[in-house]
């Protein structure tokens, strides 16, 4: 390096030139990034949503077309990518002024709303096929009757999946959550009326103390008659109890 | 009388009277003919005991010879020793004894002569006549160290090789006074320093004191040559070397060799090395194997076995410096049945046996040391008539005598044709041997000059016959005799004779030499002229004047008018004695009074004063005349350095009347007090021309004076800012205003130098300005020296040589020194910066583009973030704007001058501190080169290049993403 100051500075300013162009490049980069992942994603998306409506379709689960204006905005869309598509491939074309400029971040944006709308769409069907599916009494609760937990925990998780609005669920997940509703749906329509034939086999205190103690509220001690105490103290039931204060 | 004969010959006075009679080889016919007709009896002292010097008895030679000879009744070896100072005679009486004893066939006989005695010789000599195996194979020894040491150069190598050895490795726990670790490093420097190359070649060299030690040893002494004792040792003045000298030695040696311009350390290592000497000596020159007790030993059973004696005779023990101490060991083992009893004489001069200790307080101890007065003015005739007349006779027709007259000596004087007339004009010995071309009283006055205190026969034979015989060669025929030559070095100013009939006699004599000489040398009573100066003027042809010493004494002043002591101090003077301080004072204050008494009253224009007052000295001008320069030789006062102009008096009679004269006048006021005042006029002349060069001198001093005060005030204003202003230079050196911003050294220098700008002003006031004889100063034209004033005012330092009056020449060094002074310290802290700017800043540096481009670099790099700091930019443009002007080129100017010698002109180089400038640069270039620095590790941590890779994923996205929509437009 030269000891002269005056050519140093010059070299440092040169320096910080080619700082600046390599800045600019790095501009650039993030331009194409970015617009490479959101054609990506949307892509996907697109792509994603035609499987998923195919899968439904074999559920009887039927997402419906796109509206007409979507589908405006799907040809508006692509045109201008493969317009910008066609720039891509001019050496001398400032790709971040072209990637960032109106025609392609609208066309992004067109292509992603249009992933979200049938994304929308999917989950809606889905939505409403599981309001088609709940059974009727899933509201009322389902008493943890000592010797039947099994019965009782299946019960209760198809009755919380059935519950549970399809809101927000991916659109790669909405066919795996249609299945385990069905699922659900049928646990609930076999299993119920087994678990109502044991309580209907127990004494009416009994019954009327299990009842009360799957509800929210619980049960009171005054259902704990000497009936149900005798009941709960048999040897096979004792240590399955707990009481709690409320 | 007009025959004036020279009846001796050169050569043979100069045979007869060698300086030592050990020239006088022994058993050659001719040599013992003269030895025989030269000796003279003189008293000997016999001391008191050994190793003292006091004297219990005056005896004869004839005493110490039967001393010597009587029959010995013991075994202890009869040792007489023969001591005296060096040409006292004593090898004289050795020689005599050896002479004098008959043939005696019990005894074997070995004599020692000085003449070519080298150790080797004196070993031989030892064994002459002694074949033992021991004595075989020490010849053989001596033959091989003959060999060995073939020429001067290598035996002074070996010499100083065996010095070295001895100095270093002998393991004597103490020398003298010296023992300990002080003995330890005195042996350790001594022996680096003899083992030196360069220091051994400077001791080796021709005329060195290595050479004269190893000639002696290596070839004995020379028979004209007088040694001495000192000659067979090494001094201390043998070290005095000039450290330059030794240039080419090592560091240490260096140092020694300086070390020794110190005398105690000197003496020391002299002492050191000459303790050893004696040892390296016998060594080399003798063999180291050499044990001469057992030679001696071998050498007394073989005598024993012949049924002899030894009978040894030694001219000088001091030139067997180096065996010494073993002869003295040899010659005082008892006889034994099988060991021969020993008698010697030895002869060594007075104080070397206190080195000797085996022999200082054994055997009988004679001395020649004996006062002249014991001898007797008829013997002391007597003996040098006998030298005389051996020179007269001639060595070949003694010998030829000898032979046919058996002991009697021929007197040249029986045979001589002018023996009546020459003896009765000069004289002859007891012995009959005419005192011609001297006469008695001549004879004796010389013998008295030669020999004042002691005995002391070798100076009486050189100065009073060999030396005064050679002018009577040289000047009877001329009919000069007796010149100034005759007797100059013991009395060339006839002191005899007061410097006024001394003046007398060269004023009217016709021949004032031959007069001089006879009335101090020849009369009975100098300088009456007496019969026997007239018998002998008339023999010689010299004309006498007729001025009677009464004449010249009546011409001296009364003793009323000048006490005795001091009447006769001026006589004494002209005859070699010093003149008294308060004498010469008085004499020299008169002259100098008189002088300055015609110059206030002269029309030169020059102001008279006293230096100071009460001051002895006057200023004359610019020019001091100074009491001391009056000089008169060897007076009081003289040391002080010789003045540009003096009035010298030498120790002639001419100015020793003149002196004289002075002296009374300054005395009693007189004029007429010496000589009738004839003085005074004779002075005048003198006067005059002192009073005439003391004038030129003045105007000499002004000229110079002037030059040298505005020379001060030239360079002195430099340090004025109307000198940067380029104003009227009279004015600005006359009123300089300092200019501002000076370095300190510049400062300094400004405030020393201050007194000697103002002495330089007092100068130019004194000498711009002259008076009329004793009257005030008036102004004087100072346009004379305008283009003087032009000249200094463009001056950069004072010019050498310095000139001037003595005290401007000092002011000069002084204002010369202290700015010298001022640019090494200046140049020293300038230095200092400008190595610290030059590794931040090139002196090539185009400052000017480097700011343009800088600045543009730092708005560049704030801009973008790039600079360390946040408030770098507000860093730099504070050290932009603290950029001082022409900095650069202050750098520049000094960068080239970095490495050039700094002599007092350097200053203005740097008068004006430089240092502000060049810290600005420093401080701008320092924080630039921060900058740089930093935002180069920024940029170079930074970017990607985008490629063409890039530019193809992106298309083929989005022509995916396009096809996709193309089917939901198309699908829905």
């Amino acid at each position: 390096m030269s000891t002269v100051l005056k050519d140093q500075a010059a070299a440092a300013r040169l320096a910080i030139a080619e700082s600046d162009r390599r800045s600019k490049n790095e501009a650039e980069l993030a331009a194409i990034a970015a617009a490479r992942n959101r054609a990506k994603t949307a892509t996907e998306l697109i792509a994603q949503a035609f499987s998923v409506r195919s899968t439904l379709a074999d559920h009887a689960v039927v997402v419906p077309p796109l509206a007409a204006h979507r589908r405006k905005e799907a040809g508006d869309g692509r045109t201008g990518l493969r317009r910008a598509a066609t720039q891509l491939t001019d050496p001398d074309r400032q790709l971040t002024g072209l990637l960032n400029g109106q025609s392609v971040q609208s066309a992004l944006k067109q292509a992603e709303d249009l992933a979200k709308a049938l994304t929308s769409s999917a989950q809606a069907a889905v939505e409403e096929r599981r309001k088609a599916l709940r059974p009727d009494g899933l509201d009322s609760p389902v008493p943890d009757i000592p010797g039947h937990a099994s019965i009782v925990f299946k019960l209760r998780t198809a009755k919380a999946r059935l519950e549970e609005a399809v809101i927000a669920v991916a659109l790669s997940a909405l066919p795996e959550r249609l299945r385990r509703l069905e699922e659900a749906a049928d646990t609930w329509r076999a299993l119920r009326p087994i678990l109502d034939a044991h309580i209907a086999a127990l004494p009416p205190a009994i019954q009327r103390f299990f009842q009360a103690a799957a509800t929210e509220a619980g049960a009171p001690w005054s259902l704990v008659t000497p009936e149900v105490r005798s009941w709960l103290d048999e040897p096979d039931r004792r240590d399955q109890y707990r009481v709690r204060l409320g | 009388m007009s025959v004036r004969p020279i009846c001796w010959r050169r050569a043979d006075i100069q045979f007869a009277t060698q300086v030592d009679v050990g020239g006088l080889e022994l058993d050659d016919p001719r040599a013992d003919a003269v030895f025989l007709a030269i000796h003279q009896q003189v008293p000997i002292g016999r001391l008191q005991k050994a190793g003292t010097t006091e004297t219990a008895a005056i005896v004869s030679e004839d005493d110490i010879l039967a001393d010597f000879t009587r029959d010995l009744s013991s075994n202890e070896p009869h040792l007489l020793f023969v001591t005296g100072e060096p040409g006292t005679g004593k090898s004289h009486l050795v020689r005599w004894l050896r002479s004098s004893i008959t043939d005696r066939p019990n005894w074997h006989v070995v004599y020692i002569e000085k003449r070519n005695t080298s150790l080797r010789r004196v070993i031989e000599r030892i064994l002459t006549g002694v074949g033992g195996p021991k004595a075989t194979a020490l010849l053989t020894r001596l033959d091989e160290t003959a060999i060995r040491l073939s020429s001067t150069n290598e035996a002074m190598l070996a010499l100083l090789g065996a010095l070295e050895r001895l100095v270093r490795f002998d393991d004597a726990p103490s020398i003298g006074n010296l023992k300990g670790a002080e003995l330890a490093e005195l042996r350790e420097k001594a022996g680096r320093l003899v083992g030196d190359y360069t220091f051994k070649t400077k001791l080796s060299r021709p005329g060195g004191p290595i050479e004269r030690i190893t000639n002696l040893a290596l070839h004995g002494t020379d028979p004209g040559q007088d040694v001495g004792e000192q000659d067979l040792h090494l001094l201390p003045e043998d070290l005095e070397i000039d450290p330059e000298d030794l240039a080419g030695a090592g560091a240490e040696v260096g140092r020694l060799v300086r070390a020794l311009a110190n005398a105690s350390f000197r003496r020391s290592i002299a002492d050191l090395l000459d303790h050893y000497l004696a040892r390296a000596k016998g060594e080399v020159f003798t063999g180291r194997a050499t044990d001469l007790l057992d030679v001696f030993e071998e050498v007394r059973r073989e005598v024993a076995t012949r049924g002899q004696e030894l009978c040894l005779f030694i001219e000088d023990l001091v030139l067997l410096h180096g065996i010494d101490t073993h002869l003295a060991q040899a010659l005082t083992v008892p006889a034994t049945r099988d060991l021969c009893r020993i008698r010697a004489v030895i002869a060594v001069t007075s104080g070397y046996l206190r080195d000797v200790t085996t022999f200082a307080e054994r055997g009988v101890h004679y001395t020649m040391d004996v006062e002249r007065t014991r001898v007797g003015p008829e013997p002391l005739r007597a003996f040098v008539a006998r030298y005389m007349n051996a020179g007269r006779v001639g060595a070949d027709e003694l010998a030829a005598s000898r032979k046919t007259r058996n002991s009697a000596v021929l007197n040249a004087c029986d045979a001589c044709p002018y023996h009546d007339p020459c003896h009765d004009v000069f004289g002859h010995s007891a012995d009959g041997h005419g005192l011609y071309p001297f006469n008695r009283p001549a004879l004796d006055r010389m013998v008295s000059l030669a020999s004042p205190g002691g005995f002391d026969p070798r100076n009486i034979l050189r100065e009073v016959v060999r030396a005064p015989l050679e002018v009577a060669e040289d000047e009877l025929m001329a009919g000069v005799f007796p010149s100034a030559r005759f007797a100059a070095t013991l009395d060339a100013n006839r002191t005899d004779l007061g410097p006024e009939l001394r003046e007398l006699i060269r004023q009217r004599s016709a021949s004032p030499d031959a007069e001089l000489s006879l009335r101090a040398f020849y009369a009975e009573s100098p300088p009456r002229v007496d019969e026997e100066v007239r018998a002998a003027a008339n023999y010689f042809g010299a004309a006498l004047t007729d001025i009677d010493i009464d004449e010249a004494e009546v011409e001296e002043p009364t003793e009323e008018r000048r006490p005795g002591p001091q009447r006769d101090e001026i006589d004494r003077w002209v005859n070699g004695d010093r003149l008294s301080a308060e004498t010469a004072r008085a004499i020299r204050r008169w002259i100098l009074d008189t002088v300055v008494a015609r110059l206030q009253a002269g029309p030169h224009g020059f102001q008279v004063r006293r230096v100071r007052k009460g001051a002895s000295d006057w200023q004359i001008g610019a020019h001091t005349v100074r009491l001391v320069d009056v000089r008169i030789k060897d007076a009081g006062g003289e040391g002080a350095i010789e003045g540009e102009v003096t009035l010298s008096f030498d120790r002639i009679d001419a100015d020793a009347l003149l002196l004289k004269g002075v002296l009374a006048a300054a005395r009693t006021g007189r004029l007429d007090g010496s000589e009738f005042g004839q003085w005074f006029f004779a002075l005048q002349t003198r006067l005059s021309k002192f009073e005439s060069e003391v004038i030129e001198a003045a105007r000499r001093s002004v000229s110079a004076d002037v030059g040298s005060a505005l020379a001060v005030l030239g360079v002195y204003h430099r340090l004025s800012d109307a000198h940067a202003d380029g104003g009227s230079p009279l004015t600005e050196m006359l009123r300089p205003a300092r200019r501002d911003g000076l370095h300190t050294a510049a400062a300094t220098f400004a405030e020393k130098a201050v007194r000697h700008r103002e002495r330089a002003l007092m100068v130019l006031r004194d000498r711009l300005t002259q008076s009329k004889g004793a009257g005030a100063p008036s102004v004087f034209d100072a346009g004379a020296v305008l283009a003087d004033v032009r000249a200094a005012a463009n001056l950069q330092c004072l010019r050498q040589p310095f000139t001037g009056s003595e005290d401007l020449v000092h002011v000069l060094s002084a204002f010369d020194r202290a700015q010298r002074d001022a640019a090494v310290a200046a140049w020293r802290d300038v230095n200092t910066e400008l190595r610290r700017l030059r590794d931040v800043l090139s002196v090539d540096e185009d400052l000017a583009g480097a700011l343009d481009e800088l600045d543009r670099f730092v708005d560049d790099a704030h801009a973008r973030g790039l600079l360390p700091e946040a408030d770098s930019r507000d860093r730099y443009r504070e050290r932009r704007q603290g950029l001082i002007t022409n900095a650069m080129e202050t750098y520049r100017r000094l960068a080239r001058r970095m490495s050039d010698p700094v002599g007092p002109e350097s200053l203005w180089e740097v008068a004006v501190d430089p240092g502000p400038a060049l810290r600005s640069l420093g401080e701008y270039a320092e924080e630039v080169t921060r900058l740089l620095t930093g935002v180069g590790l920024k940029l170079a941590a930074s970017g990607t290049e985008v490629g063409e890779g890039d530019r193809q994923v992106v298309h083929d996205a989005f022509r995916e993403l396009a096809d996709r929509l193309d089917q939901l437009e198309k699908h829905g």
